[in-house]
């Protein structure tokens, strides 16, 4: 009869299942705990951190820029963007698209619930200036890639999203960098300042978001007084210079020039976008070079011979990129220095390495950018004047160039500090942006070296922005509109 | 009833001279019968008919605790008979009293007569004045009195006696169960005897070298040579074709005949020819309506098996296991004595949430009374992947190179190097032949109170990748006990270990060396001159060197497993039993690797070791009631309640910046980047369940069923689920129209309905998850950092699947050929399906309950055996399903959907598959191929951005663009037919096997071929053989396009949908037996498993798969996967 009892018991354990059934869900974050002291506050930053880099890692960025005349690749799904037949299915495009939603979305989830945590407002609004610039810097890439893209900046699941056009996108950019710039520090000292965004990286960022808002598409010229006045506050700074070249591209991670820099290292974290850059001659993909009209354009000097790697070291002695068995292209040797690998150092052996992934630092703006920035919009919206000439003949002094000419028309002037800007950022994410604001896309395209990849049909403006992935109009049709 | 019957004897006692009972052409029990009816009137009945002997050894039992004190000291007598034969005695005893007699007639003479007067005297005072004065004595045992003629018969045999001998000896069926009433007799006489209730018989004078021929109604006859043996046991089998088979369904067993349910069987006898490693192996095209795939040649790989179709887009639509009652545990291949596959709703109904996808149940081997009997088994046997890819050598790959690129990278001098000294097959270097070991062993036994069975195994396969391997050891003791009279017990333990080295080098994903192989040209060597490794192919591909690669991995995964499950039974009454069966497992998984500077991207070596522990216990307690009333009615009826639960527990440590790679896991300290990781999860269910059985006059038949089931992995209402079903079914052969026709031996009807849910979403998936995502800040130190996941859906509740299932079993020619046809209807409601999300929402996925799915179709098998009883015996076995599947709604998700997932090494930001309402799932999405642009049609193509050569695709809105709108359904994956023949041929002690199997109708997307054969993805140069013919202006009929940078290669084309069927030989065997050897039996066999492949095939093999192993809205890529190996293997079988 106890088999009965028993039985019977387990009928009573069943009718007080409610407890046994209950999920314990220990050793799980929810997003319904989180927040709750500033550790958690700085580990959504952390990871915020970690999702933005990891979008540039591994230079699928770089796919949708490949229009430009500084970049060239023999790799297919990358050439599709080079000679503008990409569409809404080309992969690249998409991926970047997913990553850098990817940083939105923490970007979005931080700003709507970083005030519940318990800590001073000011730990509060630093760490929601990150989220603000992050997102800003983000919807920056977008918008100049993508040109009317869906707004998000909630957290909630919407299948009804509509695209949003630039003018927005742009106004949520500016809101942003302005919360940004009046809450971040202007530097920090928590062991974390070689990558953490500054007062002034929200200032260079904002200078060159006028400067793109200036130009095509939105063409707001007004944005060239608000350009050139925040790149003034900069310079006015004092915080940043330009380092000798020497300096700027070593392996060595810190300097005075980089404003905004992603440093790729360590564990999974490290970069394969050296990789790309390197030839196959130094056991990289060569998957991005010069095009070759833009390399005999470059001006001789010292900055040249530091952009481009025009002999490879092979164990049999330096080949020249015209004899390369691989692709007859000139590399670019500013990419090259890791610490792993220093291209720089006479004696390296860059054909002998094994890995992939190189940590690096990738300057997003520097100092130059800020200069020229100011020179452009200076001399669009107040005319040329010498603090104008001063600024970019301090590039020019550097790169080894003489001082431009003097008596410069507004935009003669602006032309030139064009030319600089290609030849200062060659191969370093600037010059395509600069193409379509400028609208110089369809021109650069017509001149292609014949040797490098030949254009079926020439670019028109549609071919300045890529078209939103298809994966993503599928599940909400409302972007098609 | 032929010539057989059940007799209750007492065990016979030395006293008895049993010489009487035998040698007799009219042997006699009974003074009236010719029949060896059993005959007493204890309460019993004068007769009874007892084919169930289970039952009777019930009602013996019960008769026999009655029986305290003894009867014949109990009982008085009253006569008064004058004049009458002894008979009239007799016969009058027995009327009025319980005692039954035994005698022979033609040694006792009971036509005299006699005058008998006996007032309240016992039954031996009786006796006495009966047979006073004669040579007849008596014995009293209990009720039956057993009359003997002291003098006998004198013959021939009293004299030869001294030569011969007694034998005795017990019979049992294969569980172990006693068979009173078996008839043994001594082959070429008609002498024998009858088992008593204790399956125990007793022979006297049996000739030295006497055979016994044993047989026992719905059993197989045995011959038994005697050899001198004085003491034989006997285990009897169930007549193999047999509809009278017992099979395991849930909580409980039924006889085949009286199914109502779809239910498939499996036993070891089916699959014994083989050389078997695991449950695919074991029911591979041996069962209708269940498909198995297995994922790769990995030496630990996997098999996808899938009943009646794909219930579910997202959950798993693997079948619940369960073995020996609980869905836990482990078993090796030869401690299997059956597996019944659950198909319908009536069958898998008491399973509830978790029996949506079918149930297999394995059912282990159990120890038989008698002597041990021991089993050894050894195989050996190698491997060998021949299946590749046919690729260029490197002489032809640099000619064409250098032809395709209009350069010359590759000098006259280093091609006439190539034809000389070859390169590098790619292939061939990372490929081994494998080698297998199989060492199986056994004992069983028992008696009347425990029984056992004792198994253990070792498997070691080095598969036929390099540096690929796995081993295997497994023990498994069942004891079953019987304690005292109401209470019996059984006790499974079984454990398992594996070691295996580098799994999932198989999986041929991006960055296998099975990949790579397809990618790095035939040019690169393996090593540099130094003698190190060459770590690029600057034409071919961005991917590791595949050998380096294969060489360098040192990935270690054990896993360890121990279940002990047992039952305690008890009988309450006749009839009505109660049992508690509580299980427990518990099992670890741990991971060793080391990435060494080679085969890490970053050149820092790392290292990992992680280890998890999983803890299952069930509790399930059942009350069961099996009676038949008044003859006609027979009822069964089970009620239960069960609780299971899961805790998983794991940690894992990594570390790179070794200064020295050598200490790898072993000294994670000494990695200079450390983290570690943990995590905790669990999930519970509490069930009720009830299940009705009634079966009117053997011939129509009612069951229903019930389960409640609350799982923890859902909230508030939707915590519990009811499953219902109920079936019917109509023996029509025994309506007397049937009869008439005199065609069936049996023709049954059957019918179900039901519904079974599955939950085959993880614990917390009603909870949104923070995730953690840690970062350096470029510096060495690690700072934690989390991320927001997916939301969550709190509303998720089960899928649920609604079966119904219309079937026939039919059986002709003396049962010898048997028919099994069902016709299935499956709707799934309530989806698990992961919606995917935009990216701007977060992107992944969320889960939630939506839409509707079908499955329908026939899954029917024809089986024949010839005569067992003749030297020349042929069994086969065929069957054929079918299944059609079609996703009829998917609710919010809209019309259609691409399930996430990026395929980065053939650029395709997600899978090529989609998921389409009024379209069967598995179904291949992309652009439809219509061949390379003509010359002669420079001026369509130029509208493309392409010119000839080009690929061109069928623009569907004819834009002149190729996009979205473009996109077409291109194919599927799934089969519509498949089907199984397996054939077994015996002529005396010679045996041959032959499993044949085949699927029909699908497609294979092909990415091995593409990746070969094109410069797309990590490729950048053209390996393939077929593909040195490439398009020129004088060569247009050719899908291989020139150098061109706006070819637009697309993978998601039709271009590289393959026919996948295939026609598989999968095992053949010959076995050659030799008896009496050492005592024993030794069989010694040779078979050839995959040996044979028909298929149009392009790729490695159409079997496997490079994705889809869950989900099976994704398959059917061919990512460069591990083919299936061919097997040849020698074995070697004792038993004694």
């Amino acid at each position: 009869m106890k088999i009965i009892l028993y039985f019977l018991l387990s009928l009573v354990l069943l009718t007080s299942c409610e407890s046994f059934l209950q999920e314990d869900a220990k050793g799980v974050l929810t997003p319904e705990n989180f927040f709750n002291n500033s550790g958690e506050l700085e580990g959504a930053i952390t990871g915020l951190y970690r999702t933005a880099i990891s979008n540039y890692l591994d230079g699928n960025f770089s796919s949708n820029l490949m229009g430009s005349d500084d970049l060239g690749t023999k790799f297919s799904p990358f050439q599709e963007m080079d000679v503008f037949v990409s569409n809404s299915e080309s992969f690249y495009p998409g991926v970047f698209w997913a990553d850098t939603y990817k940083t939105i979305f923490q970007c979005n989830n931080i700003i709507l619930h970083y005030e519940k945590t318990p800590v001073s407002d000011e730990i509060k609004q630093q760490a929601a200036g990150q989220a603000y610039f992050f997102r800003a810097w983000s919807y920056f890439a977008l918008v100049r890639i993508f040109n009317e893209i869906p707004l998000m900046e909630d957290v909630e699941v919407n299948y009804d999203m509509v695209k949003s056009g630039p003018a927005d996108v742009y106004k949520l950019i500016v809101d942003d960098l302005k919360k940004a710039e009046e809450w971040l520090p202007e530097s920090w000292n928590d062991g974390k300042e070689l990558v953490k965004v500054t007062q002034g990286s929200a200032k260079a960022l904002l200078a060159e978001v006028y400067l793109a808002m200036a130009g095509y598409p939105l063409k707001e010229t007004a944005n060239y007084a608000l350009a050139a006045a925040k790149a003034k506050e900069i310079m006015d700074s004092g915080k940043y210079k330009l380092e000798p070249y020497a300096k700027l591209w070593s392996k060595d991670f810190s300097n005075d020039e980089v404003i905004f820099g992603l440093v790729f290292m360590n564990i999974n974290k490290g970069s394969q976008l050296e990789t790309c850059y390197l030839p196959n001659e130094y056991q990289g993909w060569g998957i991005l070079y010069s095009e070759r009209k833009f390399f005999y354009d470059f001006p001789e000097g010292p900055r040249k011979n530091a952009t481009f790697e025009t002999q490879f070291r092979t164990p049999g002695g330096p080949v020249n990129w015209t004899e390369s068995k691989y692709f007859k292209n000139p590399f670019y040797r500013k990419m090259m220095a890791s610490t792993q690998v220093d291209i720089l150092d006479p004696n390296s052996q860059p054909w002998n390495h094994s890995f992939w992934q190189f940590d690096k630092l990738f300057m997003y703006i520097r100092y130059a950018h800020v200069l020229l920035t100011y020179a452009e919009a200076k001399a669009m919206s107040s005319g040329v004047d010498g603090s104008a000439y001063d600024a970019v003949n301090e590039i020019r002094e550097r790169a080894g160039l003489s001082d431009l000419p003097s008596g410069l028309s507004a935009t003669a002037f602006r032309d030139a500090v064009f030319d600089e800007r290609g030849w200062e950022f060659a191969g370093e994410f600037t010059r395509w942006f600069d193409l379509v604001r400028l609208e110089r896309v369809e021109q650069i395209a017509a001149t292609r070296d014949p040797n490098d990849n030949a254009i079926p049909a020439l670019p028109t403006k549609k071919n300045y922005f890529q078209e939103i992935p298809a994966n993503e109009v599928r599940l909400n049709p409302n972007l098609n509109q | 009833m032929k010539n057989r019957a059940v007799l209750a004897l007492p065990p016979c006692s030395a006293e008895i001279n049993e010489k009487q009972f035998i040698n007799s052409t009219n042997y006699k029990f009974m003074k009236k019968k010719q029949n060896l009816w059993l005959t007493h009137r204890a309460g019993l009945g004068k007769m009874i008919k007892i084919m169930r002997f289970t039952i009777f050894i019930v009602l013996i039992s019960l008769y026999q605790t009655l029986a305290v004190r003894s009867y014949s000291q109990q009982t008085k007598l009253t006569l008064n008979m004058r004049g009458v034969s002894v008979e009239k005695v007799i016969d009058e005893i027995e009327k009025t009293t319980d005692f039954f007699f035994l005698y022979n007639k033609n040694v006792i003479d009971v036509d005299r007569k006699v005058d008998i007067r006996a007032e309240g005297e016992l039954v031996s005072e009786v006796l006495d004045k009966i047979f006073v004065n004669t040579d007849i004595s008596y014995s009293i045992k209990e009720r039956q009195i057993l009359l003997i003629n002291n003098r006998g018969p004198v013959s021939e045999n009293e004299l030869l006696s001294q030569q011969q001998r007694s034998v005795s000896g017990k019979v049992t069926d294969s569980s172990g169960s006693p068979l009173p009433g078996a008839s043994v007799v001594i082959k070429g006489t008609t002498n024998g005897s009858i088992t008593n209730t204790e399956g125990v018989f007793s022979l006297t004078k049996v000739p030295y070298d006497a055979t016994l021929v044993v047989s026992f109604i719905g059993m197989d006859t045995q011959e038994i040579k005697l050899e001198g043996k004085s003491s034989i046991n006997v285990v009897m089998q169930e007549e193999t074709v047999g509809i009278k088979e017992v099979i395991a369904i849930g909580y409980g067993t039924v006889k085949r005949k009286d199914l109502t349910g779809s239910v498939a069987s499996v036993s070891s006898n089916d699959f014994k020819a083989q050389p078997v490693q695991g449950l695919s192996d074991m029911i591979q095209g041996r069962v209708a309506g269940v498909t198995v795939t297995s994922q790769s040649g990995d030496a630990a790989a996997n098999s996808k098996i899938r009943i009646r179709g794909n219930n579910s887009i997202n959950g798993d639509n693997s079948p619940l296991y369960i073995i020996d009652g609980v869905p836990m545990g482990s078993f090796n291949p030869n401690d299997v004595e059956s597996i019944e596959i659950l198909k319908d709703a009536s069958a898998t109904a008491i399973y509830g949430s978790r029996g949506a996808n079918g149930v297999v149940l394995i059912t282990t081997k159990r120890g038989k009374i008698g002597t041990p009997t021991v089993e050894l088994t050894i195989t050996e046997g190698f491997s060998d992947a021949s299946n590749s890819v046919d690729l260029m050598d490197a002489a032809s790959y640099a000619e064409f190179y250098n032809k395709y690129n209009g350069n010359s990278y590759f000098t006259q001098d280093q091609i006439n190097d190539f034809k000389k000294n070859g390169g590098t097959d790619w292939q061939k270097a990372i490929m081994q032949t494998g080698l297998s070991q199989n060492y199986q062993a056994s004992v069983s036994g028992g008696s009347e109170v425990a029984r056992y069975f004792i198994g253990a195994n070792y498997i070691n396969n080095s598969a036929t990748l390099e540096n690929n391997s796995a081993k295997y050891y497994g023990i498994r003791s069942n004891l079953d006990l019987k304690i005292g009279q109401k209470f019996t017990s059984t006790v499974f333990i079984a454990a398992k270990s594996s070691k295996i080295l580098n799994s999932g080098t198989g999986l041929g994903m991006n960055k296998s060396p099975l990949w790579n192989c397809l990618m790095w040209s035939p040019t690169a060597p393996i090593y540099k001159e130094d003698g190190s490794y060459n770590l690029l192919d600057p034409i071919g591909a961005k991917a590791f060197n595949p050998y380096m690669e294969a060489m360098e991995r040192n990935d270690n995964s054990y896993g360890r497993n121990i279940t002990v499950n047992g039952i305690l039974g008890y009988t309450i009454v006749d009839g009505l039993k109660v049992s508690v069966q509580p299980a427990i497992e518990m099992s670890s998984s741990e991971s060793r690797n080391f990435l060494n500077e080679y085969i890490t991207q970053s050149g820092d070596p790392s290292a990992f070791r992680s280890y998890a522990e999983t803890v299952n216990w069930q509790i399930t307690t059942l009350l069961t009631y099996d009676k038949v009333l008044k003859e006609k009615h027979a009822v069964n009826i089970v009620l239960g309640s069960e609780v299971w639960s899961n805790k998983y527990n794991y940690f894992n440590a990594s570390a790179s910046g070794f200064s020295n790679g050598s200490v790898a896991w072993y000294s994670l300290q000494s990695g200079s980047n450390r983290s570690v990781t943990s995590g905790y999860s669990e999930s519970s269910l509490a069930s009720f369940f009830a299940r009705a059985n009634y079966i009117f006059n053997s011939r129509y038949y009612l069951t229903g069923s019930i389960r409640a089931d609350g799982s923890s992995k859902f909230r508030g209402d939707n915590q519990f689920g009811y499953f219902p079903s109920v079936a019917a079914g109509w023996v029509a052969s025994e309506e007397t129209f049937i009869k008439d026709l005199n065609f069936f031996d049996r023709l049954k009807l059957r019918g179900s309905y039901g519904i079974t849910g599955s939950q085959a979403v993880g614990s917390y998936s009603t909870i949104a998850l923070m995730s953690s995502y840690d970062y350096n800040y470029g510096t060495t130190t690690t700072y934690p950092g989390y991320i927001l996941g997916s939301p969550a859906n709190p509303n998720l509740k089960w899928e649920e699947t609604t079966q119904f299932d219309f079937g026939l079993d039919a059986s002709l020619m003396k049962d010898r050929l048997s028919v099994t046809l069902d016709y299935f209807n499956k709707r799934t409601t309530g989806l698990l399906t992961a919606r995917v999300l935009p990216w701007y929402s977060g992107g992944g996925s969320t889960m939630i309950n939506l839409g509707e799915m079908k499955n329908c179709g026939f899954d029917g098998s024809i089986a024949y055996m010839s005569d067992v009883k003749k030297d020349f015996q042929w069994k086969m076995m065929l069957n054929i399903s079918t299944v059609k599947n079609e996703v009829v709604d998917l609710g919010d998700l809209g019309t259609e959907f691409v399930p996430g997932g990026s395929y980065v090494g053939v650029e395709l930001p997600d899978s090529p598959m989609i998921v389409r309402e009024g379209e069967s799932l598995g179904s291949f999405y992309g652009y439809k191929f219509l061949g390379l642009w003509g010359s002669d049609e420079a001026a369509e193509a130029a509208k493309y951005g392409q010119k000839p050569g080009d690929n061109r695709y069928l623009d569907v809105d004819t834009n002149y663009e190729l996009d979205g709108e473009d996109k077409m359904i291109i194919g599927n994956y799934l089969p519509k037919y498949t089907w199984g023949f397996n054939t077994s041929l015996n002529y005396k002690n010679l045996d041959f096997n032959l499993l044949i199997d085949g699927v029909q109708d699908r497609d294979i997307l092909n990415y091995s071929y593409m990746v070969a054969g094109t410069v797309v993805g990590e490729s950048s140069s053209i390996t393939l053989k077929d593909a040195a013919n490439y398009w020129t202006p004088e060569n247009q009929n050719t899908i291989w396009t020139p150098n061109s940078p706006t070819r637009r290669e697309k993978a998601n084309s039709s271009k590289w949908v393959q026919n996948g069927s295939y026609i598989k030989f999968r095992n053949i065997s010959l076995g050659y037996t030799i008896q009496d050897i050492l005592k024993g039996q030794l069989r010694v066999s040779v078979s050839a498993q995959n040996v044979f492949t028909i298929t149009d095939y392009k790729g490695r093999d159409p079997e496997v798969s490079s994705n889809g192993y869950s989900n099976d809205f994704d398959g059917g890529v061919d990512y460069g996967t591990y083919p299936m190996p061919k097997i040849y293997t020698i074995g070697l079988s004792y038993k004694f």
